[in-house]
């Protein structure tokens, strides 16, 4: 057996591994009190030369003709590049895993889809001269109609904004273009509900306004390889990608990074990248590209918008029967992340609870809007607020405190999940229970009593019946729909479920401490 | 074109001689022509502060002074003020407080709270709040700043 | 984003400064403190060909008080108004509202004369102009002008200022026995360009106004000296006397529509500004119930 000598370097070495607990000490910590820590633009290279882009100023063009000959006769320019000059001008990022279609151009060769988009690329002595050549570039539009608006984007006769996608939706598997979610039957769950709660929420597109903007300097280095020095959050994701669209194997490259300014998601794309490159690779000199504050801003890719429609039925005991959402991701022009954030979504719903029967439906959309990307749990984020936002509403519709109302609909140890998979080492309940807590929240007792991991599974882990897309039952006529000022119905007989009920919680009695009740529940209606 | 402009400043105590074109500001004097990188630009008009430096013993924006308008003048950079080891409590603040995230705001907010620190040693909260409000961090949420910041002073004291 | 390439002067003094307007007129502009040309020419806004820097004028620096006069030179800096003596002494209303401008940094470097000359809707020294009464004084080739600051400001960034004429100094009245001054804006944060503000400037006998100056901003194209003040000079004032002069403010504002507010907003905030000045100057906390400091 071989030994490992241990003395040496003991008293740097502490085999019992126990970190949790005590404070610990960033590695870059004293570069960065110091200024001394080397973000992407603090590499000074000598003889290095600047790129800068000409971006569109229309949101959806074909491009007639682009002129760039004043442009490189101009003082201090080495290159113009073009679309054409670009080995694999067509990418997705994602094709990295081989998901989706090449869409997107490095450089704009006969359409615009977005306002901003680049379309031609200087490289100059400096900065200045890049600008001042590409104020002499001449581009002939000939505008298109264009659409901002998810929905607009999937009506017949929308503007195509993508020719690889002329639905304006991504497509799944070459065949489906939106993600579906389906257990049970909703609508029949919604015909049955006491209540059923319709609300829409829009979130904006977020820019994620980093201090240090996207930028990249890429250099020739030695045996044909080029290094670069980039402000990347994924080293080895943005590598794959230029070697993608350069057309060269990936070991051409050596990438120096990990240094970000801020990244958020927001520096993933790679968009800076493949064009310093080409630079390098055109003039064999070094190229720096690094985005200018209003370019990060404005054309730099924000979180993507997101439309959601969330549709629930709801019974006065506070079970929520079946949940229905419509969700329309805003792509922008191109891909990029956002077919993936719907993936996310889809598998993110119905949120962490039970709920009997489910049906999703989620858009990946394109519009000719800046191209949407990453941003701190993408997919999810915006999906989350929606359905707590609408939890929130429920709880006030039919009486019940909003915590106790989450505990009710919890999912707990060995419940099925609407993607059939067992629900395991849940904690919702628990974590509800600890913020009420320290928030000074009062819970009933029997809510504090609650656990993920009673009164689970049994028939809550029963893969419901789920209909082929069937038509929906028609629903009683005095059912409450979206009800904050409608009066109480009379009471009617309801129809024998099918399904048998999941075993409910104790009916909980009137909140002690207040809750406002208006609709009503509570008695009157016959089950 | 326009012809480069000769200047003679000191920075960070040493003196520098230098052919600048008027155009050219401070920050990108500092970063190109000095090789002091440690001053960061963000936005280019005056508006994050990532770019801060001292001239003449005050924080101004170097992203909003032109090279030429500190000839004869005293400029220091994060790299002078760190390397005279007058910002070591602030440092040492920083770093057992958890400051900073990317970093990329530190140079910045570090110049911020010297100025006030030098001109008041035993700062309220809210002066401290007011006093780095020029400086825009996206990552910390400002709390732990304002934490190393009173922290500083406190050890500041102490030594005094 | 870079300025453009521009050729670059430094003035040796007020003659030779004003030389170099007067050989490139419009083509010139002039550099004093920089916080607010510098932005927009890094972002491109404007592009003169040629800058006069008069950053080493120190004839145009300084505070001086005589005769009841208070003379601030051009290129006296935000912060020396700050930590000023004389004018803590003599125009308080500047000291606080100086606090308000931008942040540290801006202050080390901006100018009074910069600030005025560039006349921006949005801040404070403009108005505090108005509400102290100053005179403007501007010199030319053919000699010193003096411009009543009422006069001085004629729309969004635009002055009385020609385009070969350099501003030299302000003069204000010395505060007088039963002075007071109010000072207050509205922004998003602090050192934000206002929503809407105000500079007030009153003398107060026994409770009422012997007179009372108005300086409104970010409520139009210019600051506005309130001629709805006449209305609470020399009057007892009460809630309905109030009411009426609150009514003719909104006669007299036009506010206009941006990203930060409606003309309806800046309306009803220059109105709340206006009895919230007007208790405080009175020290009549009746007169702005409901208020928080």
């Amino acid at each position: 057996m071989l030994e490992l000598r241990k003395d040496i370097f003991a008293d740097e070495r502490d085999d019992n591994l126990k970190e949790i607990g005590k404070g610990t000490q960033r590695q870059d910590m004293l570069g960065h009190v110091t200024g001394t820590s080397t973000y992407f633009d603090d590499h000074k290279l000598q003889g290095m030369l600047h790129l800068k882009v000409v971006r569109s100023t229309h949101s959806h063009a074909r491009l007639r003709r682009i002129d760039t000959s004043e442009a490189e006769r101009s003082p201090g320019v080495r290159r113009v590049i073009r679309g054409a000059d670009v080995p694999r001008n067509l990418n997705t990022l994602l094709s990295l895993i081989n998901f989706g279609k090449d869409d997107e151009p490095s450089l704009a060769v006969d359409k615009v889809r977005y306002k901003g988009e680049p379309i031609v690329a200087v490289v100059a002595d400096s900065p200045r001269e890049a600008y001042e050549a590409l104020a002499t570039i001449r581009v002939d539009y000939e505008p298109l109609p264009a659409v901002f608006d998810v929905e607009e984007a999937l009506k017949p006769g929308a503007p195509v904004v993508n020719e690889t996608y002329p639905k304006n939706t991504f497509t799944y598997h070459d065949v489906y273009d939106h993600q579906k979610l389906r257990f049970g039957d909703a609508e029949r769950g919604l015909a049955e509900a006491d209540h059923v709660l319709e609300q829409r929420y829009q979130m904006s597109p977020i820019e994620h306004a980093p201090t240090e903007t996207n930028g990249s300097i890429a250099a020739p280095d030695t045996n044909g390889r080029y290094v670069v020095y980039t402000s990347t959050q994924a080293l080895f994701f943005s590598l794959d990608t230029c070697a993608k669209i350069l057309d060269v194997p990936s070991n051409t490259f050596h990438f120096i990074g990990g240094t970000v300014g801020g990244g958020f998601g927001g520096k993933v794309d790679t968009i800076t990248e493949p064009l310093a490159i080409l630079g390098a690779m055109l003039t064999g000199r070094p190229v720096r590209y690094q985005l200018g504050r209003e370019e990060e801003m404005q054309y730099g890719p924000p979180r993507g918008a997101e439309r959601i429609y969330i549709r629930d039925g709801v019974m006065r005991d506070g079970r929520i029967v079946a949940r229905k959402i419509r969700a329309y991701f805003d792509s922008g022009a191109y891909t990029r992340l956002s077919s993936y954030a719907v993936v996310k979504c889809a598998a993110h719903l119905p949120g962490p609870y039970t709920i009997p029967n489910v049906h999703g439906d989620i858009y990946c959309v394109f519009t000719n809007r800046t191209p949407a990307t990453a941003m701190r749990g993408f997919g999810v984020t915006a999906v989350d607020f929606a359905l707590e936002c609408q939890m929130d509403k429920l709880a006030h519709l039919v009486g019940i405190d909003p915590m106790e109302f989450r505990i009710i609909n919890a999912y707990r140890d060995g419940d099925m999940k609407a993607h059939r998979r067992e629900a395991k080492n849940t904690a919702l309940i628990e974590c509800v229970q600890v913020a009420a807590e320290k928030a000074k929240w009062p819970l009933r007792e029997e809510f504090k009593r609650m656990s993920s991991r009673k009164d689970g599974g049994g028939s809550r882990a029963v893969v419901p019946p789920t209909p082929r897309e069937a038509a929906a039952p028609r629903t009683a006529a005095s059912q409450q729909r979206t009800s904050y000022d409608r009066p109480s119905p009379a009471p009617v007989q309801e129809t024998p479920r099918t399904v048998p009920p999941p075993p409910p919680p104790s009916p909980p009695q009137a909140p002690a401490h207040g809750a406002t009740r208006f609709s009503s529940v509570f008695g009157t209606r016959r089950r | 074109m326009t012809t480069a402009v000769p200047i003679s400043l000191e920075v960070n105590r040493e003196r520098i001689e230098a052919h600048v074109l008027p155009r050219v500001n401070l920050a990108d004097f500092l970063r190109e022509h000095l090789k002091l990188t440690g001053t960061h630009v963000g936005c280019e008009h005056g508006v994050c502060g990532a770019c801060t430096v001292r001239v003449n013993g005050e924080i101004v924006r170097s992203c909003l002074m032109l090279a030429v308008q500190t000839h004869g003048a005293s400029v220091e950079t994060i790299e002078g003020l760190s390397d005279s080891g007058e910002i070591a409590d602030l440092q040492a603040a920083f770093r057992d407080r958890n400051a900073l995230q990317c970093g990329y705001c530190t140079p910045g907010m570090l110049m911020a709270a010297k100025a006030l620190l030098d001109r008041n040693p035993s700062p309220t909260r809210a002066e401290v709040v007011e006093a780095i409000s020029g400086n825009i961090c996206r990552c910390t949420g400002y709390e732990p700043i304002i934490n190393a910041v009173l922290a500083a002073a406190t050890s500041g004291r102490a030594r005094a | 984003m870079k300025a453009t390439a521009f050729a670059y002067a430094r003035a040796t003094s007020v003659a030779n400064a004003l030389d170099l307007l007067a050989a490139h007129g419009g083509e010139a502009k002039v550099l004093s403190g920089g916080q607010s040309l510098m932005p927009a020419m890094n972002l491109r806004l404007i592009s003169p060909e040629l800058i006069v820097d008069i950053g080493e004028l120190s004839e145009l620096r300084g505070i001086a008080v005589k005769d009841d006069v208070l003379t601030i030179g051009a290129l006296t800096r935000h912060v020396d108004l700050l930590r000023s003596p004389e004018i803590a002494a003599h125009a308080p209303l500047l000291a606080e509202a100086i606090a308000h401008v931008a942040h540290p940094a801006i202050r080390n470097r901006g100018t009074i004369g910069g600030s005025l000359a560039h006349a921006d809707p949005a801040s404070e020294l403009p108005a505090c102009m108005l509400a102290l009464g100053a005179t403007i004084v501007v010199r030319g080739s053919s000699g010193e002008r003096r411009i009543a600051a009422e006069e001085f400001f004629t729309g969004i960034y635009e002055t009385a200022l020609s385009s070969q004429e350099l501003l030299v100094a302000v003069e204000l009245p010395a505060a007088q026995k039963h002075s007071a001054h109010f000072f207050h804006e509205f922004a998003r944060r602090h050192g934000d360009y206002a929503i809407v503000g105000l500079a007030a400037q009153a003398k107060v006998s026994n409770g009422i106004f012997a007179d009372l100056r108005l300086g409104f901003f970010a409520v139009g194209d210019k600051p506005l000296l309130a001629k709805a003040a006449v209305r609470l000079i020399d009057v007892a004032v009460n809630p309905a006397v109030l009411a009426e002069a609150a009514q003719a403010l909104d006669d007299e504002l036009d506010p206009q529509e941006d990203q930060q507010a409606s003309p309806a907003m800046r309306r009803h905030l220059a109105k709340v500004l206006l009895a919230r000045g007007v208790a405080a100057l009175l020290q009549r906390p009746d007169l702005n119930p409901g208020a928080t400091a």
